[in-house]
């Protein structure tokens, strides 16, 4: 069975939090820079009744890898995400494929941030009104960032 | 015995082979292709006598060859807690 552990993870994914209502995980990537950075643990809860607006930080996998991105926009049958430090936003995203969202995020310094909590409920869906703008040019593109790296500066 | 699957298992069949993971202690277990057919014969309906049966048929194996790896097979997935025994 060529599967590995981190295949095997994110397939029983669904599982874990449906019965323990939540699941770590780990970030692998920098594309949700500067908030998230790689060796940061990600907490996990299951998508409820009550979806996830613009600018909260959803889980799915794609191509046997778990991607945590904003949600920029939502549409009736699902939503687009965008990484904070990417360019472009991904391809749009059935409901069904939203594994989960992000409530909190803790560095490898032990820092934790609750999204749950203000001000972060708040500055969620702003930063997610920010994800969602395009921006052309270089000097657009430091522009939209900046947000982010005001958040990434509060909390880490 | 009659065995049933454990709820506090969750378990996928990928590529051909059953993959169980334990809720409690979050470790996999990947069976072979006739682990994998026991875990689905273990179904809280059939015996262990028919699970072996079962086997038998399926594979170019003695009765007595299936019966032996078969128990020592449930006993393993009973110590682990992956499946209960329901009588």
């Amino acid at each position: 069975m060529a599967t590995t552990k981190a295949d095997l993870a994110i397939e029983f994914l669904p599982d874990v939090l449906a019965r323990d209502g939540l699941a770590w995980v780990s970030a692998a990537s920098a594309s949700m820079a500067p908030l998230i950075q790689p060796g940061d643990a990600l907490c996990l809860a299951p998508v409820g009744v009550e979806r996830p607006g613009v600018g909260a930080i959803v889980a799915y996998a794609r191509d046997a890898r778990l991607v945590v991105h904003r949600v920029v926009a939502t549409t009736p049958g699902g939503v687009v995400t965008r990484g904070d430090g990417l360019p472009e936003a991904d391809a749009p995203l059935a409901w069904t494929r939203v594994v989960g969202r992000v409530t909190a995020i803790r560095t490898p310094a032990g820092r934790t941030l609750d999204l749950e909590r203000r001000p972060w409920t708040f500055l969620e869906g702003a930063l997610g009104r920010v994800a969602a703008r395009p921006a052309r040019g270089r000097l657009a593109w430091k522009a939209r960032r900046l947000p982010f790296h005001l958040a990434a500066a509060l909390f880490r | 015995m009659i065995l049933s699957r454990s709820p506090k298992t969750a378990w996928r069949v990928i590529e051909g082979e059953a993959v169980i993971l334990s809720l409690d202690t979050k470790a996999f277990r990947g069976l072979n292709p006739v682990g994998s057919r026991v875990w689905e014969l273990i179904d809280g309906r059939r015996s262990v006598d028919e699970i072996v049966e079962v086997i038998v048929r399926e594979f170019d194996v003695t009765h007595e060859q299936a019966a032996r790896d078969v128990q020592a097979f449930v006993r393993e997935l009973l110590d682990k807690g992956l499946v209960t025994s329901a009588g």
